[in-house]
């Protein structure tokens, strides 16, 4: 009988060694995660303005696009939102528009994947509504720092996002940050039609919810570009954190 | 002691399972509105009793709507349908279809309608429109008149009309129609280091058992 006791020990001993196991090595995968991207800007620049620039100087791109889109032809835009850490490329897979929710710009299965953008979009911004996804990491990379848009006075004081192509950087102001359900933007809203477009702005400003922080001031109308960011919110699953912001400049 | 074991046992599954069942994937059609000339002739509504008595019919497509039941689950209330609706996912939710002043009606007094679907895109193919006619009590599938994919509008021809979805195949890539994507964090980690302590705790209590 005690043998039995002990063979069972044992293979119970033995589960829970494995299931510390790979718990460790999950969790310091999550901690490791973003990494890769910090490489990635002391290799082609960061976002974050180094210098004020004044309208009449041709504009520079900081991005150096050309050493990025070697490294992957796939990132197209580079999106910073300063006063947060993010500072990142902007995927978008030619056949795969789940690739980069599990898999870095090098390729690499990875859980904090790339800030990537689907196929509904196109990738010159020029969309009614540009729908940006990005994983809520446990440590502060990739898109967890939406987060802090909850904070009222956070919203107040970091309202400038800017995203950089190639030939030009774009200006947007953040207007609306707020906890919505899960369904597809893309796939749930013609964004294409004006009047199906109005309404849904119109949504957005009538959320009222408990930390919903709405800019009622900014004005957004259906000749508007916004581009929407969306993230998960904790272990809410059908839950979605969006931030969004309206087109106000393009510099070329 | 035996109660005490199993009792631990089951905290560390439920501990296990727990941390599964948060990232769970649903799978659900996306929306759906009427468009161009059949704007103000047409009203779309969500499926309930008070548009359709059936309750069998009614449960089903509430938990298909939900994404608690598969499109292909339907077979089993129309068994002739189980081909058309083999390899097929959900483009929209099921919506109950009323015409206005006679909605927009063809010359053999059958209902024509044009419907927004966001969700076509080009991974998308073998679009149709399911329809179950509360008139004639069946279920059908209704090859659409139209599809265009650049303006994302379907158009079919009704005899009748109530609760209406779109569907098609769609490519793996984009299989959870209607949901978008899941950019959390997981905590699975932590569910597994709880496992491993309840384990190790119940290995010890076990191997006092040897002495």
């Amino acid at each position: 009988m005690k043998r039995k006791y002990l063979i069972i020990s044992i293979i119970i001993f033995l589960a829970a060694a494995v299931c510390a196991a790979a718990g460790i090595w999950m969790y310091l995968r999550q901690q490791d995660a973003g990494e890769d991207y910090e490489e990635l800007r002391d290799e082609v620049g960061t976002g974050v303005p180094q210098t004020e620039v004044t309208p009449e100087e041709p504009v520079e791109i900081p991005i150096d696009f050309a050493s990025l889109q070697a490294r992957n032809p796939e990132a197209y835009a580079w999106i910073t939102i300063p006063g947060t850490a993010i500072d990142y490329p902007v995927m978008q897979s030619e056949s795969d528009n789940t690739y980069y929710l599990t898999h870095t710009i090098d390729g690499v299965e990875s859980p904090e994947g790339a800030i990537y953008t689907e196929s509904y979009n196109s990738r010159d911004f020029e969309d009614p509504n540009t729908v940006i996804y990005g994983h809520d990491m446990a440590n502060g990379s990739m898109f967890q720092n939406l987060l802090n848009y909850q904070d009222r006075s956070f919203f107040d004081a970091n309202r400038d996002i800017l995203i950089y192509t190639p030939d030009a950087i774009r200006h947007y102001r953040i207007f609306a940050a707020y906890l919505y359900d899960d369904r597809h933007l893309m796939q749930s809203f013609n964004f294409a039609d004006k009047e199906n477009y109005r309404q849904y702005l119109e949504s957005i400003f009538a959320v009222r919810e408990m930390g919903a922080c709405i800019d009622a001031g900014q004005k957004v109308t259906e000749d508007d570009k916004i581009i929407t960011l969306s993230t998960c919110y904790g272990t809410q699953a059908d839950k979605r954190y969006l931030v969004q912001a309206v087109l106000v400049s393009i510099e070329k | 002691m035996k109660k005490r074991v199993f009792g631990t046992l089951l905290a560390a599954a439920l501990i296990v399972t727990q941390a599964i069942s948060v990232f769970a994937i649903g799978s659900k059609g996306g929306e759906m509105a009427v468009t161009g000339a059949s704007a103000g002739k047409y009203t779309l509504a969500e499926v309930s009793a008070s548009n359709l008595s059936d309750a069998t019919v009614l449960a089903k497509i509430t938990d298909v709507n939900s994404g608690a039941a598969t499109l292909q689950s339907i077979a089993e209330l129309a068994p002739q349908l189980t081909d058309q609706l083999a390899g097929k996912s959900m483009l929209t939710k099921f919506y109950d279809v009323s015409p206005l002043d006679g909605g927009v009606q063809t010359a053999d007094g059958k209902y024509e309608v044009s419907l927004s679907v966001p969700s076509l895109s080009d991974s998308v193919s073998d679009v149709s429109v399911l329809h179950y006619s509360t008139d004639r009590s069946t279920w059908e599938v209704i090859a659409p008149s139209n599809v265009d994919y650049t303006n994302k509008v379907v158009s079919a021809t009704f005899e009748d009309l109530s609760p209406v979805a779109v569907i098609a195949k769609v490519s793996g890539t984009d299989a959870t129609v209607g949901t978008s994507p899941k950019t959390g964090t997981t905590f699975a980690w932590a569910g597994l280091l709880g496992a491993a302590v309840v384990l190790g705790v119940t290995g010890t209590v076990v191997y006092k058992k040897t002495r």
